[in-house]
């Protein structure tokens, strides 16, 4: 259940959510988002030919992850605005995602801002970002 | 920090240009929320869709970026690196799209510029692409920024 926006305040932590990006997620994502074959994403020996120490998420997936986040947060079809900056390579590995909110606007708008990231779970940030969100009011 | 002179087609930055038009394929929204483990029923199915006050399935927000990849935009020409990676990526989305949608696209190159840090000098390539549906509504616009080294 989505929060209404009169209950939402500056400061707001959004719910941590830890995900596990498998190997076999990525294939997942990359069969529908660039076809078949091997890449930096999916292929080891390609990742490593690139300079990468091992496949990396595709930064498309990591938004996906990060707008799905803050879906089951304020419901979907709230984002309307999603700006990610990717700082450092994603591994397949364990992430947590988190959020807080940095701004409220007008009753008539609905609209939340928050900052949104990607972070290792020892709290490294991975990728950053910033959202806006239209919650329901009462 | 100086700004390194890179090889690129000028004559692109900034010109809009129409790429196509596509229809939103309801199975590659599907398949895209198969991949994510999307579950949500506005984006996986067309009844509860409707029964929601929309047309058809929607398509989640960052089904964009699918779209934006299988866009035909013009070489650029740029002659650096060899490598290229995502640097960010923004969506503004303005109004739903749904399955069946017939959009126009359209792209145009925003900037290019390089930055140098210590591990040495990247070029970034930023594109910016609209999508426009039937009724002249724009639905989403998406700036893609990319790294070369």
């Amino acid at each position: 259940m989505a929060p209404y926006f009169d209950e939402v305040e500056m400061g707001d932590d959004l719910p941590t959510a830890e995900k596990t990006i498998t190997d076999q997620a990525v294939v997942d994502f990359c069969q529908v988002w660039q076809g078949p074959g091997a890449s930096r994403f999916t292929d080891d020996e390609q990742a490593k030919a690139e300079g990468l120490s091992a496949p990396i998420t595709p930064g498309v997936m990591c938004m996906t992850l990060m707008a799905q986040f803050l879906e089951e947060w304020g419901g979907a079809c709230s984002i309307k605005r999603l700006d990610v900056v990717f700082r450092r390579n994603v591994l397949h590995t364990s992430v947590r995602l988190v959020g807080v909110v940095t701004d409220t606007g007008t009753q008539s708008d609905g609209l939340v801002e928050c900052d949104v990231s990607i972070q290792s779970l020892e709290g490294d940030l991975l990728v950053g970002g910033g959202a806006t969100l239209a919650l329901p009011y009462k | 920090m100086a700004m390194q002179e890179i090889e690129f087609d000028r004559s692109l930055l900034g010109v809009e240009h129409q790429v196509e038009t596509i229809t939103v394929d309801k199975e590659k929204i599907l398949a895209f929320c198969q991949a994510i483990g999307e579950t949500n029923p506005l984006y996986t199915d067309d009844a509860a869709a409707k029964a929601a006050g929309y047309r058809a399935l929607l398509a989640p927000p960052t089904f964009s970026t699918l779209l934006v990849r299988g866009t035909d935009r013009p070489d650029i020409k740029l002659n650096f690196g060899r490598t290229s990676f995502r640097a960010g990526e923004a969506i503004e989305v303005l109004g739903p799209i749904h399955a069946g949608d017939v959009l126009d696209v359209r792209s145009s190159l925003k900037t290019v510029y390089t930055k140098t840090g210590r591990s040495g000098t990247m070029c970034f390539v930023v594109w910016e692409t609209s999508f426009t549906n039937r009724e002249g509504e724009r639905v989403i616009a998406v700036q893609e920024s990319m790294v070369r080294r």
